[in-house]
């Protein structure tokens, strides 16, 4: 759950960092205004490269019980190779 | 002892390929078995035999027919071979010399494909106008393929180099055989009703047309359609197209190249990142570099008006602006800051309080505002003058205003 919620985290603050960019790049703006999106442009960028470095992969595989039918994952680690 | 000379092995071989040679039917004849020892020399021959129930025949296809090939032949396939019958002299044996060979029963599955995919492409399965992008950053990729062999190992090892940002969950299926389509669907089905994915990759590896089939199969294009999470079909190597590719959202020719579209590289990922830093950083200078030359345009016109304040204010600004830059850009800035105090010498070069100390004066009315005509005054008003060093007020004699103007 917890993965999930940096998860979303992440995309929300890329989705930010392109609007900041693309604000920047757009030119209109005030001093105080570029000052603001330049300090919040290079905090998101920290950010998501933090969370770039902390993601590991998890790769699951899901097991139908014979009896329920219900489906549980479980981790798919043991690729046989 | 006999009467006749004998003849020698190869005679007898030579003689009975003449006679076989002399046949109309064994000179094209088209044979209709299943395919074993099926061996490609490294030469380009194929060697094989055919068999049925109850026989078995040698076969060979040499190089130039068997490059004509359209499709990879396997132990088990069941072939319709045409060519002639001839005897291999230094063995004694005879053998089907292949000249073509497709495979039995394929019309009716090609029939079938064309019949489906015209049904479907009628009833818009296959408008692009309904295809969903993928997602940038998927947060977990759905995978619905056999859980042992070659695509899944290739989609996993591909995934984890390129990004291990995704996690992956797989729906293990049949990829082949009677309940292969079923599988498929369900696992489709489980995805979607659980939403439990941002994408799913949809294949196998490659094979005969009879091994993809499922892939061509009408309910599994309809799940594919109905699905609200965007899919990659990966079925096969490079050349099939199957039906399920058609409907899918993005066709991939194989499972890797599906690995390979669903995720960015983590490294250009990282690179743009970086990328991000001198992009935020030259917009900044840019802004600041037009405050300059806005700041260069004001002391050029308006500063006469009041040119003491304005030109406290523009110090002001600009020890602003240099702090603030300093503080968010540090050193990257700087320099910017520098060519900043030129601009502020620049701006007390052109100050009006230079121009007085050259023997200007700068004449007001009662109200304190600049004269610029004599238009407004008569006789008699009050005026204060603006000398370099100090202040004088004085009372209008006479007015006399110049002809040439």
């Amino acid at each position: 759950m917890e993965a999930n919620n940096n998860k979303d985290l992440f995309e929300k603050n890329l989705k930010e960092l392109e609007t900041v960019v693309r604000e920047l790049e757009g030119g209109e703006v005030s001093l105080d205004r570029m000052l603001e999106l330049f300090e919040r442009g290079v905090s998101l960028t920290k950010q998501c490269t933090k969370a770039l470095d902390a993601a590991e992969q998890k790769i699951n595989i899901l097991i139908k019980n014979r009896d329920t039918g219900e489906m549980t994952e479980q981790s798919f680690a043991g690729m046989g190779e | 002892m006999y009467n006749r000379e004998p003849l020698s092995v190869t005679q007898v071989n030579l003689y009975i390929k003449q006679v076989l040679g002399r046949d109309d039917i064994l000179n094209n004849i088209l044979v209709k078995g299943e395919l074993s020892n099926f061996k490609a020399h490294s030469s380009g021959h194929m060697y094989m035999s055919l068999k049925d129930e109850t026989g078995v025949m040698r076969a060979v296809m040499f190089r130039s027919a068997a490059a004509r090939l359209a499709f990879r032949p396997e132990n088990g396939m069941k072939v319709i071979a045409r060519g002639r019958i001839s005897v291999y002299e230094r063995d004694g044996q005879y053998q089907l010399y292949i000249d073509h060979m497709e495979q039995d029963g394929i019309g009716d599955l090609h029939i079938a494909f064309e019949r489906l995919k015209k049904k479907l492409e009628a009833e818009g399965l296959f408008d692009p106008r309904h295809k969903k992008p993928l997602p940038k950053y998927p947060k977990t990729i759905g995978v619905v393929t056999a859980p042992t062999g070659a695509a899944i190992r290739d989609i996993l090892n591909i995934l984890s180099r390129r990004f291990s940002y995704s996690d992956v969950t797989l729906y293990p299926v049949l990829v082949q055989g009677e309940n292969s389509a079923k599988s498929i669907v369900e696992a489709i089905e489980y995805f979607n009703r659980t939403n439990s994915a941002d994408v799913l990759i949809v294949g196998r590896g490659g094979g005969s047309i009879e091994d993809l089939w499922s892939f061509n199969e009408e309910i599994v294009a309809r799940a594919i359609y109905a699905s609200h999470i965007p899919i990659v079909s990966a079925v096969g190597h490079e050349v099939d197209f199957t039906i399920s590719d058609f409907a899918a959202d993005l066709r991939a020719p194989t499972p890797s190249a599906a690995a390979e579209l669903v995720v960015p590289e983590q490294k250009e990922l990282r690179e743009k990142f970086n990328n991000v830093y001198s992009r935020l950083y030259t917009c900044a200078n840019r802004v600041t570099e037009r405050g300059r030359l806005r700041l260069k345009v004001f002391s050029e016109s308006g500063a006469l008006k009041n040119p003491m304040s304005k030109i406290d204010d523009s110090r002001i600004y600009l020890d602003t602006l240099s702090k603030a830059i300093e503080n968010a850009c540090a050193g990257a800035l700087n320099k910017k800051r520098n060519s900043l105090a030129v601009g502020a010498s620049k701006l007390e070069a052109l100050s009006p309080l230079s121009a007085l100390s050259r023997g200007f004066s700068l004449t007001r009315d009662k109200s304190g505002s600049v004269l610029k005509s004599v238009k407004s005054l008569t006789a008699g008003d009050t005026i204060g003058v603006t000398l370099s060093d100090g202040h004088v007020s004085a009372v209008v004699s006479d007015v006399k205003e110049n002809n040439i103007n």
